[in-house]
């Protein structure tokens, strides 16, 4: 993504919104962590807590969703600058419960079976892909040939 | 102000009130507007004009 945003993102040719698609059937502590995403979200620090949190699934700091899983996620949003009764008072009450269900539809709707998926100028693009073909998509986009 | 504005202002800060705090309330005190929905949004990065638009769909494992 720091290449994403550099060369496209903050040149103003790409507008990237980033939705939620927790799959909680594999993945049982994803839900939770789009919770702590968005409770970091509407605080403006979306972008750090995301960066946390993927960090932190790499290390296997979190995993499940439990209680500890709450309070290593409440150590990201202190990290970053967040009060910590608020943002668990935000992911325990299910504050963003709606946005997550309304992402979920949508990417239902689009046809998004798994994760990462991308859709671009309508083009669905299922799973991670390197810089570069985000790049040459892109470019052919903004410059047909 | 009139005795009667006074009485007039109070029952309407009090429907007001009892409004937002029935439990039926159709909007319920401090349930959030979608963070998709909100201008600026987020959960979204760039110039909202920009030639390419790409949704990413995450879940963080």
């Amino acid at each position: 993504m720091p290449q994403l945003t550099k060369h496209y993102i903050d040149t103003g040719k790409v507008y990237l919104e980033v939705y939620d698609y927790p799959l909680m059937q594999i993945h049982p502590g994803a839900l939770m962590a789009a919770q702590a995403a968005n409770c970091a979200a509407e605080r403006g620090q979306y972008l750090l807590m995301r960066n946390q949190i993927f960090a932190g699934a790499a290390n296997k700091e979190w995993t499940e969703g439990s209680l500890d899983d709450l309070n290593t996620f409440s150590n990201y949003a202190v990290a970053i600058g967040l009060e910590r009764g608020s943002f668990e008072s935000c992911v325990t009450t299910n504050r963003h419960l709606a946005q997550i269900k309304a992402d979920i539809a949508r990417a239902e709707q689009i046809g998004v079976s798994s994760t990462p998926a991308f859709v671009i100028n309508g083009r669905l693009m299922l799973g991670a892909q390197p810089y570069e073909e985000f790049a040459r998509i892109i470019d052919v986009m903004i410059s047909p040939p | 102000m009139h005795i009667r504005h006074v009485w007039a202002l109070l029952f309407t800060l009090f429907w007001v009130a009892a409004c937002g705090l029935a439990p039926n309330a159709t909007v319920p005190l401090g349930e959030p507007a979608l963070l998709s929905g909100q201008v600026p949004n987020p959960r979204a990065f760039g110039d909202p004009n920009a030639p390419v638009k790409i949704s990413e769909f995450t879940d963080f494992q």
